[in-house]
């Protein structure tokens, strides 16, 4: 949305929704989208609830016929796939989307179309996953498509195909939040904000975004390997080629364990607010619960063997596993203790929202308790694929996720609504949701142990599993009439409930300083921060005379104001110094244009139809072009700041104008230098991509161990060509590092040479690492050898791809505004990617062609 | 100053990761090329790791206590000036993240020395692995 059309000229105009039909598709606003986000999610946790409902009829009854096994094994397995990938981390992102900048006292997130991409994407991926049911073709494998019984011969079907592709749309949509998470809460935050004073939930996303990167991009990898699998490119899993399907486990549960801590931590955020505010203290130990956090982002990376300790791994290697199984209930103890300690030592107050956090704890330290039995290796032997680990699960799931959700809608609710909820209603859905959920998911403990296996869709009369089985059958629909109060909750306070104001908790964080619900401009001047808790020790959150003038700089700067863009403070990461303002975008339709596109591309895969894929592959193109399209709003703030900023220096560091004064300077503006979002995104992108190619090199690795890497008779890939693509890369490398000086000394003459000899010299080393794959005879379809081989260079490849997209965009940039500050930003941006390309391409040098000679 | 604070704050866990995926491809790789020794390469592995975790503890400990000693700075009248005493309070901004970091140390530690135990327990390269 951009073009000849008229300015804002005022303050609220820059910061109004767009109207109309083509509006609706063109905001990219954090609330609106957020709200979208949070009822789409919503959604699917209800369809989620009635999946496990049938299932649950279905067992009420030994042999029981309500379904046939097949209709069983889609209901488990969509049952799994949509709480996990449709409902519970969606629905966080959604949070976090709305919270985090009313938490940091912020205006928006770094990458407002972003937001909107992933929320597009991710709607499309559900319904795409979906639209099986209504061809018969619900994916039926269960939520981790174990192989062999999920490839192509063992599951001919499109089921599979449609879980894979569908997925891997969720996927992108969550590495998109995580990089809008990370940048945003680490640089856009209130002035005074230092990292020790931010609220618990935003280190809760922080460690959860970072740990969605690595996760996920895992995920995406072995999905992506999976389907080239099931369509007969490649031989990652088939046994007969020298594949493994242990790989797969391995890939699934490196993503699939973080993944349990993922949906976890926010958790730990949202009840550490809500105890907080309801006990009217401060959380006892805010530090440790940080290290907590910290401690368990790290360790859930150490655990995903534990769900593979039948897979015939070693003992002592198990015994590694069940150490960091053991030592992961520290920082949950930390947090656990944590709370109950806040409790005790204030005064609590009895409201809806603390009762659920409290059931959460009490849910959540059962299922912690049989989570450190099934870490104990023998234990586990016993327990594995019985009621016993669902039961286990679910009590983890719902203590540690579902209950604090819940704990946070009663609590934010009135935030997000202006209007609080019934406390009476709140109260019976949480008695009847707290009952229920024990009736149903405590007696699979019993039904576990004694034998009743998980994914079976019926079981004999005679066992002793009748009254377990019935009991949770009841309790079942106990606890989704506790669900449905809620819900009846929602609509009955949204017509008449009692007005909320804008802080009816006497809560401590700054999102209670916004009215209910906040105004699109939220933080119209924005605060100043000088406590941990803002709202309960500070008399003003405007500035006061001993502040800083770097802060009354900030403030002025952002007092209703810039008038004619919309903009943004930017801090330093530790100590929330103000640095810089930066643009955000107003509008657009482009991200709505490029997920239309990914979901043309998705379905093509699915369908193997030409057609279908050159369309998707226009739209996204026409989408991405779109996107990246010079944006007027930011032309006017580099103009109005450009006499501020110091354009004859070098910028290598972030210098905010030494003036104690603090008279008469304005911020700089954050663009084409390494203070831009921009430039911290892609880091994070770099993070991905680095993720991804460690995950192909392993997996090269683990199918190549053994005495030797490759299998009898094979050849590496030829060596010759390869020589020409490292010469390549190294010419690429020092090019790069030219780009980035002439950035640096604002060479922009130099800048378009140097982005001409980078661009051929990673064209170069392209072209010599297709010739050394073409010329090895390598058939990928019949070796699992040729896979590993190819998904190493094939990820060398996109990468190489997706640079040469960025260096064109930058050097069209210094072609025709050599002096458009935008210009070296995007220079600087693609240098990176180049860099991690040439570098990436010495990995495979070394791990496809000198690691099997080297090695006989 | 960012650097060693950063190395303070994840040494320890770092130096964990190492522990865990070189014991786990020890294991793994050592055994199948029928090598001797994988239980002391992993002896050795969990003495070095273990000892890069207490340093990073160390400097922890030492970034806290300057940290307290900047606390006391900063809380008598006139002292540093500018935006680290009153906005920033950057003695308790590195007392927190130090103290975060010896926590770390601590919890690091334990774990890679618990993982160095397995290997006195069991074979690590058994005649054959379990079902």
């Amino acid at each position: 949305m951009r073009g000849g059309r008229r300015l804002p000229q005022s303050f609220d105009e820059t910061w109004d929704q767009p109207k109309g039909l083509l509006g609706f598709f063109a905001t990219i606003d954090n609330i609106p989208i957020a709200v979208r986000y949070m009822v789409t999610s919503f959604a699917f946790f209800i369809i989620g609830g009635m999946l496990a409902l049938v299932m649950r009829v279905q067992l009420a009854r030994p042999e029981h016929g309500v379904v046939d096994p097949q209709t069983y094994n889609q209901l488990f397995t969509m049952h799994g796939t949509t709480m996990m990938f449709l409902f519970v981390i969606p629905f966080i992102e959604a949070f976090a989307n709305y919270l985090i900048p009313l938490l940091n006292g912020t205006r928006d997130l770094p990458f407002p179309r972003l937001t909107a991409l992933s929320y597009w994407t991710y709607l499309f991926g559900g319904i795409f996953i979906f639209s099986s049911w209504l061809f018969g073709l619900a994916p039926d494998g269960g939520w981790f498509a174990y192989l062999p019984l999920n490839d192509k011969r063992h599951s001919p079907g499109l089921n599979m195909d449609f879980w894979d592709i569908g997925l891997s749309v969720a996927e992108v949509a969550a590495l998109g939040a995580a990089a809008e998470m990370i940048v945003g809460i680490l640089r856009m935050r209130a002035p005074g904000m230092s990292i020790n004073r931010l609220p618990m939930f935003c280190w809760a996303m922080l460690v959860t975004s970072v740990m969605i990167v690595f996760a996920f991009t895992v995920l995406v990898v072995g999905t992506a390997m999976l389907e080239l699998d099931r369509k007969g490119i490649t031989a990652f899993f088939v046994p007969e080629f020298g594949g493994d399907p242990v790989l797969w486990q391995h890939l699934f549960w490196v993503f699939g364990h973080p993944e349990v801590y993922i949906m976890f931590l926010p958790a730990v955020g949202i009840m550490s607010h809500i105890v907080q505010v309801f006990s009217r203290r401060p959380l006892m130990s805010y530090t440790l619960m940080v290290l907590a956090l910290v401690a368990t982002g790290f360790l859930s990376f150490g655990l995903w063997v534990h769900h593979m300790y039948t897979t015939g791994i070693s003992a002592v290697a198990l015994g590694f596993f069940a150490a960091v199984g053991a030592v992961v209930a520290i920082p949950s103890g930390i947090n656990v203790f944590g709370w109950i300690a806040t409790v005790w030592a204030g005064k609590p107050v009895w409201r809806t929202p603390l009762l659920f956090a409290l059931a959460g704890i009490v849910i959540f330290t059962i299922g912690g308790v049989t989570g450190v039995m099934v870490a104990a290796v023998p234990f586990d032997f016993q327990a594995h694929d019985t009621y016993f680990v669902v039961a286990h699960l679910h009590y983890v799931l719902f203590g540690g996720t579902i209950f604090p959700v819940f704990a946070a809608l009663y609590f934010w609710f009135p935030k997000f609504s202006g209007r609080l909820l019934s406390e009476t209603l709140g109260w019976w859905s949480l008695g009847l949701m707290f009952v229920g959920f024990n009736l149903a998911f405590g007696p699979m403990h019993w039904s576990g142990l004694e034998g009743m296996p998980r994914r079976v869709y019926t079981y004999p009369a005679g066992l002793g599993l009748e009254g377990y089985n019935l009991a949770s059958t009841i309790g079942a629909f106990t606890l989704a009439l506790g669900v449905l109060l809620t819900l009846v909750n929602f609509v009955l306070s949204l017509g008449r409930g009692r007005v909320a104001g804008a802080d009816p908790w006497g809560g401590d964080s700054l999102e209670w300083s916004e009215s209910s619900p906040p105004a699109n401009a939220q933080f119209g001047s924005i605060p100043v921060v000088r406590s941990r808790h803002p709202m309960w020790d500070q008399t003003t959150l405007r500035p006061v005379d001993d502040d800083d003038a770097e802060v009354v700089r900030a403030a002025r700067a952002l007092d209703r104001m810039p008038e004619r863009w919309r903009g943004s403070l930017i801090v330093g990461v530790t100590d929330g110094r103000p640095l810089a303002l930066a643009h955000l975008p107003r509008r657009s339709i482009w991200p709505f244009v490029v997920a239309v596109g990914f979901l043309l591309l998705f379905t093509s895969a699915l369908l193997d139809h030409k057609w279908i894929a050159l369309a998707g592959l226009a739209v996204t193109m026409v989408g991405l072009i779109g996107w990246f399209l010079p944006v007027d709003t930011e032309a006017v703030a580099i103009r109005e700041l450009a006499a501020d900023r110091d354009d004859a220096g070098p910028s290598r560091h972030e210098r905010p104008a030494d003036t104690r004064d603090g008279s008469g300077v304005a911020l700089p503006l954050a663009v084409g230098d390494r203070s831009a979002n921009g430039y911290w995104g892609t880091g994070v992108l770099l993070l991905i991509l680095g993720t991804a190619s460690a995950t192909f090199v392993t997996s090269y690795f683990y199918l190549g161990r053994g005495p030797s890497p490759l299998p009898f008779g094979a050849e590496p890939p030829p060596l010759a060509p390869a020589v020409w693509a490292t010469l390549a890369a190294l010419v690429a490398a020092a090019a790069t590092r030219w780009l980035t000086h002439t950035v640096d000394h604002r060479r922009d003459g130099a800048r378009l040479a140097a982005l001409a000899v980078v661009l051929l010299a990673q064209t170069g080393v392209f072209a010599a690492s297709l010739a050394s794959w073409r010329g090895s005879g390598l058939d990928p379809a019949r070796s699992g050898y040729a896979s590993g081989v190819l998904g190493v260079l094939g990820f060398q490849w996109a990468a190489v791809i997706g640079a040469a997209g960025m260096l064109v965009a930058a050097l069209l940039w210094a072609w025709l505004a050599p002096r458009d500050p935008r210009g070296r930003g995007v220079a600087l941006n693609a240098s990176l990617v180049s860099y991690f390309t040439a570098g990436n391409w010495l990995v495979c040098l070394a791990a496809v062609h000198l690691w099997p000679r080297m090695v006989p | 100053m960012g650097g060693r604070l950063l190395l303070a704050l994840l040494g320890a866990p770092v130096a964990w990761t190492v522990h865990l995926l070189a014991a786990y491809v020890i294991v793994a790789a050592w055994c199948a090329a029928g090598w001797p020794g994988a239980g002391l390469a992993i002896g050795a592995l969990t003495v070095v790791c273990a000892a890069a975790a207490v340093a990073a503890g160390m400097l922890a400990l030492r970034l806290w206590r300057r940290g307290q000693a900047r606390l006391v700075a900063d809380a008598e009248p006139g002292g540093p000036e500018g935006w680290d005493a009153r906005m920033g309070e950057r003695g308790a901004l590195f007392v927190f993240l130090a103290v975060v970091g010896l926590f770390m140390a601590a919890l690091f530690t334990y774990l890679i020395v618990l993982q160095g135990v397995p290997p006195l327990l069991a074979p690590v390269c058994p005649a054959t692995t379990m079902p």
